[in-house]
């Protein structure tokens, strides 16, 4: 697969919600507005393109066995990473979305992604996994706050 | 056995290094974020006490804190009224209230600094009607005294309306709000 198939596969073929259908909770929890839908989704793209860049650099040294534990304390470290810049630097982004921060941990795209390629693939092709898929799911979360923001 | 300790020790190191590397970054993000918090307070003291431009800070015996606000900034002569924190145990979390006082006792305002309570049921304490422009549960507390803090389930302009399906989150935010205008009438005096 080319790199640039890897990149675009996230934002048509395979864009999370739609296609692949993970990442619901979260979509049906921040959607409530344009702006949040945004900051999940910027938020979950950081988170994501950090865990498949470790992920894959040290994808030779995690045994197989532990992968799973492995990958939730490099996930949950990047969205605890985030979640202290949020609360910093965009305070009023960090209100809105509350709870639903540190639940990115749980946010299946981002394990999927850590499972079904990151740890399979180099650290380039992992890296537009990573940002493809995210602005795919940032692109999904933003129609459908648009839509629920008018509507109501 | 072996591959138990293996397996264990590999994971310890990893867990090891991402607990170094978010101390860094905690460190890093500290300050930033007591000033945000330090801010938000400054803002709900006003949002609870409006006719106060200043605060000073002041604490009785026991430990207990509350702030004095004067209207003009060089704070001379009688506070205008007082801001006391209210701290309740909701339902998933400990709700962080700032009320307002004049000088009579009469509510001027309450705001809710913090919370995490139940998505959808419990935030809703801080839920803004559509056209209006503070949240109508908090709403409901201005003018009142101590007396009129009791949580109902029908609409009652004398006493406080609890919300739809968060008792819980409602009756702690009445309750410590009451035990707090309390503290602060023995302290103020």
């Amino acid at each position: 697969m080319s790199p640039w198939k890897v990149f675009v596969r996230g934002l048509w073929e395979e864009v999370p919600i739609f296609r692949l259908l993970l990442g619901l909770c979260p979509t049906l929890a921040v959607t409530t507005s344009m702006v949040n839908g945004l900051g999940m989704g910027l938020a979950a793209t950081t988170v994501l393109v950090g865990s498949n860049f470790i992920i894959s650099l040290f994808r030779k040294a995690i045994p197989n066995k532990i992968r799973i534990p492995a990958f939730i304390v490099v996930i949950a470290t990047f969205v605890t990473v985030v979640d202290l810049f949020m609360h910093g630097f965009t305070p009023d982004l960090h209100k809105a979305m509350g709870i639903f921060i540190p639940l990115i941990v749980v946010n299946c795209i981002i394990l999927g992604r850590a499972e079904a390629f990151a740890s399979k693939n180099d650290i380039g092709r992992s890296l537009l996994d990573g940002i493809g898929m995210g602005l795919g799911f940032t692109m999904v979360l933003c129609i459908v706050g648009s839509v629920r923001e008018v509507i109501g | 056995m072996r591959e138990i300790l293996k397996m264990g020790g590999i994971l310890a190191l990893i867990t090891i290094l991402a607990a170094g590397a978010l101390s860094k970054v905690y460190m890093l993000t500290r300050d930033k974020i007591d000033q945000v918090e330090k801010q938000r307070e400054e803002s709900a003291r006003r949002a609870a006490l409006p006719g106060a431009a200043v605060f000073k800070p002041d604490s009785a015996s026991g430990g207990f804190r509350f702030y004095r606000g004067w209207a003009d900034s060089s704070a001379a002569g009688e506070p205008v009224g007082f801001v006391v924190q209210a701290l309740g145990k909701g339902y998933s979390s400990t709700i962080s209230t700032m009320v307002g006082l004049d000088r009579q006792m009469k509510i001027t305002g309450i705001k809710v600094a913090f919370q995490q309570e139940t998505p959808g049921l419990g935030t809703r304490i801080e839920e803004v009607k559509k056209g209006d422009t503070e949240p109508w549960f908090q709403k409901q507390f201005r003018g009142k005294t101590i007396e009129n803090l009791v949580v109902v389930r029908a609409h009652d302009p004398e006493r406080i309306e609890a919300i739809t399906g968060a008792t819980i989150s409602s009756k702690a935010v009445a309750l410590s709000v009451r035990e707090a205008i309390g503290k602060l009438e023995k302290a103020a005096q």
